[in-house]
């Protein structure tokens, strides 16, 4: 008896604890501004990244990494479109190879609306190989060159592929590791357009 | 506890600690199971850990053909079913169709009261253990306590959720006698829909 008393006393304890918590929270929001923090999951900011684009490497040699015309950041290219579909591949990996017809099918769709960019994590790959791969696949979206690993690592990558859907926000609204087929850009744009509304 | 999107290297294959702790909370809900069965001296005890764990793998089956069943043009290319799996809602439709096979076993086989309790007890303590390990960043937090990302305090949202449901598991077994039909299952629900109530507000 003392037993089921102690367990109902604590269990509603609780209760009014978290409805404690949850009016300091409100308070909270009431006050706070700071966006929401950067980090590669589902509801938060995307983290930043700013590469070149795959074969102008030795640009990047002469080039402030400023210069928009070689670099690729992400705040630009969510400026220009509604949102965007980040892709993380390896010309060696055979998920990528299925993928990026998806992906392909999906930019001819959405391409006006949302931007399509692969990130080559060419720390595990080779520049000529990750070039080769684009020509072979007739890839029409962008595609940029992550020669330090260092953006990869900050996404989680590998494993590879790893596709990133972006609302206009900055938000990651879909994350998918493997491989993508058709069904499922359509679905992950679908998130992400309503995440943004 | 450990990032839900980290991975680690099992010789050929990638594991993200994710997958590791869903199988890591099967495993514990399996054998809290057992003991639950045990305990209550139920006669159909083996066929209702079989019906389990054929539902655990229908599950898995399903996580693992959803693109196929989205897409069924895939099915032409046999290679395929080496490359997709999972996507978009794939999960809830793999514990849909689970929870849907072992509930129609218990009710075509007439099994008691206990085997409800039993699968509801299961997947209570599977999710309780499941967020002990994983990571679930909540928002921006008053409080000290918490994750630190970039500075800032995120709530630690995975642990209020294994905190409220191991305390629903144990008001339940403490509160409720195994004898009332229904009572636990009825309880345990009830107990996980208020926690997912109270943590909303914390959530991303």
């Amino acid at each position: 008896m003392i037993l089921k008393r102690l367990l109902l006393f604590i269990l509603f304890l609780n209760i009014g604890l978290f409805i404690w918590m949850d009016l300091e929270q409100r308070k909270f929001e009431v006050n706070y501004t700071q966006e929401t923090a950067s980090m590669p999951q589902v509801g938060f900011q995307a983290p930043n990244f700013s590469l070149i684009e795959l074969g102008r490497e030795e640009e990047s040699e002469t080039t402030d990494s400023t210069d928009s015309a070689v670099y690729v950041d992400l705040p630009t290219i969510l400026s220009e479109k509604e949102g965007a579909v980040i892709y993380f591949w390896t010309s060696w990996c055979p998920f990528c190879e299925a993928s990026v017809r998806a992906l392909e099918e999906g930019h001819l769709i959405y391409g006006d609306e949302l931007a399509f960019v692969g990130i080559n994590v060419t720390s595990q790959d080779s520049l000529r190989a990750a070039q080769t791969f684009v020509k072979e696949h007739n890839v029409s979206f962008q595609m940029i060159a992550d020669e330090t690993g260092i953006v990869a690592s900050t996404y989680h990558v590998p494993p590879v592929p790893a596709t990133f859907f972006i609302n206009q926000d900055g938000v990651i609204a879909h994350r998918k590791v493997g491989g993508l087929t058709t069904r499922e850009v359509e679905l992950g744009i679908s998130v992400l357009k309503r995440s943004g509304e | 506890m450990f990032n839900p999107v980290e991975t680690f290297s099992l010789g050929p294959f990638t594991v993200s600690f994710e997958m590791l702790f869903m199988i890591v909370s099967i495993g514990v809900g399996y054998g809290g199971m057992i003991i639950y069965l045990k305990r209550n001296q139920i006669p159909e005890r083996e066929k209702i850990l079989d019906a389990f764990i054929t539902s655990v793998i229908i599950g898995v089956l399903t996580y693992k053909l959803w693109p196929f069943i989205l897409q069924p043009s895939l099915l032409l290319d046999p290679s395929n079913f080496i490359y997709y799996m999972g996507g978009p809602y794939a999960f809830f439709a793999a514990a849909t169709f689970s929870i849907a096979y072992y509930l129609f076993q218990a009710l075509r086989k007439k099994w008691s009261h206990y085997a409800y309790d039993g699968f509801t007890f299961t997947i209570v303590l599977a999710s309780a253990v499941f967020y002990l390990f994983v990571k679930e960043f909540g928002v921006a937090s008053p409080f000290a306590l918490g994750f630190y990302v970039d500075g800032i305090v995120h709530h630690p949202v995975n642990l209020y959720r294994s905190w409220l449901y191991f305390l629903v598991l144990l008001t339940c077994l403490g509160i409720v006698p195994n004898s009332k039909k229904y009572g636990r299952t009825f309880v345990l629900i009830i107990g996980v829909i208020i926690s997912v109530y109270l943590v909303s507000p914390f959530t991303v």
